[in-house]
């Protein structure tokens, strides 16, 4: 799953507003084909715009939710989400629950509902005869509210994992927790022929470090104790070599614990040029 | 007398001399009850909390369990920083006394204590104050009805503002020091009162900042009222201290018509050219409740023990009365409760003052004839003492 800090297709429905319905909960096929394919581009692409509001966006079959700037058009992105995203099983408690077709709320309910978006103030906003008028900050308001929501959701579901800070955080953390990591489409040629090495003379415990542990617990998902015997079958291969079983777990659960990706052979070279130099001669880079 | 409201739902504390809450964790069942407490023991000072409890008697606090709290606003009128000639300073260390406000004893250079006297004007701008506050805020702005919201004499030196409602009842510590800060304005962050860039006007090449206009609610319609009227006075020193360069000012007056009509109509000045924080200090700055008006702790503080009104206040004599008409309404005419007996006491320092519709003063080191309440008035702000040489 990714997640992304934005308002994706709001520009491009912006220029087509000509062709949407006077009731945005049923726009026609065109309009959604033209977002759809802007939202892929995306997801998948490169631009990005700049953020205009902060906005979640869940894909991948989850929640697309963002805060844009006029009612209009959060009635929109609310019923393209609930059309996209059939699958998010709290989908509709958290859009209409957090999502308030009214802009007005009691000042009771201002400040009850206030902490999780600790920047806005009673003072920013307009506040007359009991109510509190969002007028424009509404929609940072209620997307606050849905950020704490989606916060916790993760929370709920990522083990070990402490989730909170900005939008930005949520973001990076997501992207690092959520996001499956970029290497397993690519594929890690490099790690394999590293497997299957046999009779390396120097740098076991390194490659151990720098590829293998991270490869088979990030990557493959091993758990410390499958890690321990990979190695050490791994190591026999190499002609054996004097590696404490405690040292390979401890790092296969620090790896673990702090997500850590195998590192780039780039990378290694900068810093030990000449365990990649051998490894090199040795046909295993 | 009258108790205050679900009276078997409060914690009553007493006091003694010198001591406000001498005992507290007290509860009666009606007003009955306190009464034939107050007939038999007669306390010094009696206070009640603004909290209520399911067991109020009970204690450690935490087995009291609160159900809700009053919302409470305290003014106190050297607090707000309504200082006067009448004040009195008395040195404890070396018992050097003088007229007027110092931190330090001018011979000694010990702290002073100040002691505050009735000040007609001080008076005005105290009342002015507590309007505002019930007026715009809590009336205006919050929506209270007026039968939520009761304004007391607090019998020393200011006013107690209760608001009951069920809108206030559960809200916890931070929502309740939000409000105070709503109300004294002093954390306006102007940034979240602004919008995006928009044309001037129709047919203008100029771009605008969109903003508050002046009919706008809450802060967002205050500043801009403020800044309309600074404006329109010319308020040149407003405008500097408010942040503007000398330069900028004249740019600004200069040109004040066109200004004032953009910012009638929300449009205000690209925050290039003037900076919006500049908008902010001038809403600060002509806040009408500005800085530390309204004590903050007493508005969060949900456990608080506050005077009972229409009880005597140990410290002055007078009764922290329940104003029913805040523009006619004088405490030191009003809320004077003891008997004009006259007694000797010796004074050792004390302006000019008004006190029950007679006018005393100015003593000092002094053995006078005077009304009891007068005496008991000037020995509890600690001017003066009770004089055994009943011949003087």
């Amino acid at each position: 799953m990714e997640v992304f800090y934005e308002v994706p297709f709001l520009a491009v429905l912006e220029k087509r507003k000509d062709l949407l319905p006077e009731n945005p909960s049923n726009p026609p096929e065109s309009v959604l084909k033209a977002a759809s394919t802007h939202l892929r581009s995306i997801l998948y692409g490169k631009s990005r715009p700049k953020p205009v509001h902060p906005s979640v966006f869940f894909t991948e079959a989850n929640l697309v939710a963002f805060s844009p700037s006029s009612f209009l058009w959060e009635r929109f992105a609310r019923h393209y989400a609930l059309l996209a995203v059939p699958a998010f099983e709290r989908r509709e408690e958290i859009l209409l629950r957090h999502y308030p077709p009214s802009e007005v709320l009691s000042l009771k309910e201002f400040l009850s509902v206030q902490r999780p978006f600790p920047e806005l103030k009673l003072y920013h906003l307009e506040v007359s005869g009991g109510k509190v008028y969002l007028g424009r900050r509404a929609p940072l308001f209620q997307a606050s509210l849905l950020y704490r929501d989606i916060l916790r959701w993760i929370s709920e579901r990522v083990r070990n994992i402490v989730v909170s800070g900005s939008l930005d955080d949520l973001r990076e953390t997501a992207q690092r927790v959520l996001a499956p990591p970029s290497g397993r489409k690519r594929g890690y040629p490099h790690i394999q022929r590293l497997l299957n090495v046999t009779g390396l003379p120097d740098g076991r415990k390194r490659v151990l470090f720098y590829w293998l542990i991270p490869y088979w617990v990030t990557v493959e998902g091993k758990t410390p104790e499958e890690v321990l015997e990979l190695a050490n079958e791994w190591i026999s291969r190499q002609g054996g070599a004097k590696i404490y079983s405690s040292w390979i777990l401890s790092e296969a659960e620090n790896v673990r614990s702090k997500g850590i990706k195998p590192w780039s052979v780039r990378k290694v070279e900068q810093i030990d040029p000449e365990l990649v130099k051998l490894l090199r001669g040795m046909g295993a880079l | 007398m009258e108790g205050p409201p679900e009276i078997e739902k409060r914690e009553f504390g007493v006091g003694e001399y010198g001591r406000k809450i001498a005992r507290r964790h007290l509860s009666f069942e009606d007003e009955r009850k306190l009464n034939e407490f107050l007939r038999t023991e007669a306390p010094f000072y009696i206070s009640y909390s603004v909290g209520y409890f399911k067991f109020p008697s009970a204690t450690p606090m935490e087995n009291k369990v609160l159900l809700g709290s009053d919302l409470v606003f305290e003014f106190d009128a050297d607090e707000v920083g309504l200082l006067s000639e009448r004040d009195v300073w008395m040195c404890d260390s070396c018992g050097e006394a003088g007229f007027g406000y110092r931190l330090k004893c001018p011979k000694c250079g010990s702290s002073v204590r100040i002691e505050i006297f009735p000040d007609p004007e001080r008076e005005e701008k105290l009342k002015e104050m507590v309007d505002a506050l019930v007026k715009d805020f809590l009336l205006g702005d919050f929506g209270f009805g007026r039968e939520d919201v009761s304004v007391n004499f607090s019998g020393n030196r200011g006013y107690h503002i209760h608001v009951r409602s069920e809108a206030v009842y559960e809200l916890d510590k931070s929502a309740r020091i939000e409000l105070v800060e709503y109300v004294t304005g002093q954390a306006i962050e102007p940034q979240y009162m602004f919008g995006g860039v928009v044309p001037c006007g129709k047919d203008t090449p100029f771009l605008c900042v969109e903003g508050p206009s002046p009919s706008s609610a809450g802060w967002p319609g205050r500043m801009a009222r403020s800044v309309l009227n600074a404006l329109e006075r010319g308020d040149r020193d407003l405008l500097l201290r408010a942040g503007l360069k000398r330069k900028d000012v004249d740019a600004l007056l200069a040109n004040r018509e066109r200004y004032t009509g953009l910012i009638g109509r929300g449009r205000w000045p690209a925050p290039k050219m003037f900076p919006l924080e500049v908008w902010a200090n001038i809403a600060r700055l002509t806040a009408p409740l500005s800085g530390h008006a309204i004590d903050t702790q007493t508005s969060a503080d949900i456990h608080r023990l506050i005077r009972l009104p229409d009880t005597i206040h140990g410290t002055t004599g007078l009764v922290a009365r329940r104003v029913k008409d805040l523009s006619s309404f004088n405490p030191y005419r009003d809320a004077v409760a003891l008997p004009s007996k006259e007694v000797t006491v010796r004074v050792r320092i004390a302006p000019e003052f008004e006190l029950g519709k007679r006018t005393f003063g100015p003593f000092r080191d002094e053995i006078l004839q005077l009304p009891l309440y007068v005496a008991y008035y000037l020995i509890g702000r600690g001017v003066a003492e009770w004089s055994l040489d009943s011949t003087e």
